[in-house]
């Protein structure tokens, strides 16, 4: 990962993520699901990393609470980002609190993590990394680490702004991510041997 | 293992196929259309961490905002402190004239026999001392015997009643260029200028408002301005702490 995962294809449509949040707030009803199908993604991959099936309806919640507070927000494509994931994530926390567990991968999951890749090289076990395994993948980290990587690959936040969805030093989140990635793909090399 | 090849194979794994279902969307929107619809985008004040943006933009004019609030309540402060002093410096005016000066006891022996102690100590004795206050020779020993505060002794004749704002003034210039002109003649008339201020101050300053606001048959000779202070303080103070 670059430091710039910010930067990063996700990032590519901030502008347009920014005029249709904007609008939205005007009351454009298309321009806010225009925004929620740019955001959305990422931010189901993060929670399914983090709150694993229970995703959808953690989801849900937080978009309850994005339409309610639209009015309130202020910043560009890459805020509305990173905003909607402090939002999310809140929820989660909210749930797992509820839940008073981490997701535990399932047996499936288990079993993504155990499987032989692929072939022997590395580029073919991320070939064909598959959502199940790679959420697998993540579920095996630190939960610090986890949210780092699924803040700054899947939901494409630059440092600065991840460091303050998760209410840390940017230094810290940049470390926690770097270290997440390094042990993902030793254990990808690892099932790659 | 390139990170980038790593990073690019877990957001194409974890985003791609989680775009959420389409009844999650319309959930969204309805969520979206009845806070609109409310008012709730427009009515609800923005806070801290709904404020994302970039930190270069943002922090100039939150600052410049609350150096605004700042300074509008430390003038609002200091407006009221500068209104609530505005009426001491003419009491302070007041008190400075020279009337306290020729209180020294060293020019004590001087004046008349001592109408013994018995004149009350300053306004507090208020009906009898009004009674003997009126003789004419308890001008000084008035002042003299009690060291009375020249609050209390100006406070009667301090020309502050509605009419005698304008010669309360003249007077009040008067006793400051008495002032002025005892330190240019020096320490030996200092005593004497003194004297001469507060007979001054006595006879012009205080007359004119004693005469007029007092009830003048208690203490209607002129040249008692001073020791009518006590002796007016009577009806004097009525007025006097009215101010």
């Amino acid at each position: 990962m670059g430091e710039g995962t910010g930067r990063g294809p996700i990032a590519t449509r901030d502008p347009e993520l920014a005029a249709a949040v904007e609008r939205a707030r005007q009351g454009d009803e298309t321009a806010f699901a225009e925004a929620y199908r740019i955001v959305q993604p990422g931010l189901l991959g993060y929670l399914r990393g983090i709150v694993g099936d229970d995703a959808e309806d953690v989801a849900s919640e937080a978009w309850l609470e994005i339409a309610r507070d639209l009015g309130r927000f202020r910043g560009d494509g890459a805020g509305f980002r990173g905003w909607t994931a402090t939002i999310a994530r809140h929820r989660a926390m909210d749930h797992l609190r509820r839940v008073r567990a981490r997701p535990r991968p399932t047996g499936i999951e288990q079993d993504v993590l155990e499987l032989p890749a692929a072939g022997d090289a590395a580029g073919e076990a991320l070939d064909a990394l598959s959502t199940e395994r790679a959420l697998a993948l993540i579920a095996g980290l630190p939960q610090d680490q986890a949210e780092a990587v699924l803040l700054r690959v899947v939901v494409g936040l630059d440092g600065p702004t991840a460091a303050r969805v998760l209410g840390k030093r940017p230094g810290a989140v940049r470390s926690a991510a770097h270290r997440g990635l390094k042990r993902l793909a030793r254990q990808l090399k690892g099932r790659g041997r | 293992m390139p990170d980038d090849r790593l990073t690019s194979a877990l957001e194409k794994s974890l985003r791609a196929p989680l775009s959420g279902s389409r009844e999650a969307e319309e959930e969204a929107l309805v969520a979206f259309r009845a806070a609109r619809d409310a008012g709730l985008h427009t009515s609800r004040a923005p806070r801290e961490r709904d404020d994302w943006t970039p930190a270069d933009r943002r922090r100039l004019p939150r600052r410049s905002l609350k150096a605004a609030v700042a300074a509008l309540v430390a003038s609002v402060t200091l407006g009221g402190v500068a209104v609530a002093t505005g009426s001491l410096p003419e009491r302070f005016l007041e008190p400075s004239p020279p009337a306290p000066e020729p209180v020294p006891s060293s020019s004590a022996p001087g004046p008349e026999p001592v109408l013994p102690p018995v004149p009350p100590p300053v306004g507090t004795g208020r009906p009898g001392s009004s009674a003997e206050g009126t003789p004419v020779g308890p001008v000084l020993p008035d002042r003299l015997v009690p060291r009375p505060p020249v609050e209390t002794g100006e406070a009667p004749c301090r020309p502050w009643g509605p009419s005698e704002e304008k010669a309360g003034e003249k007077a009040l210039e008067k006793l400051e260029k008495l002032r002025k002109a005892e330190e240019r003649a020096g320490g030996k008339s200092e005593k004497e200028s003194g004297d001469k201020a507060g007979q001054e101050s006595g006879a012009k300053a205080g007359p004119v408002f004693c005469r007029e606001v007092p009830p003048p048959g208690s203490d209607a000779v002129p040249g008692s301005a001073s020791g009518l202070s006590t002796g007016s303080s009577g009806p004097g103070q009525g007025v006097g702490g009215g101010s």
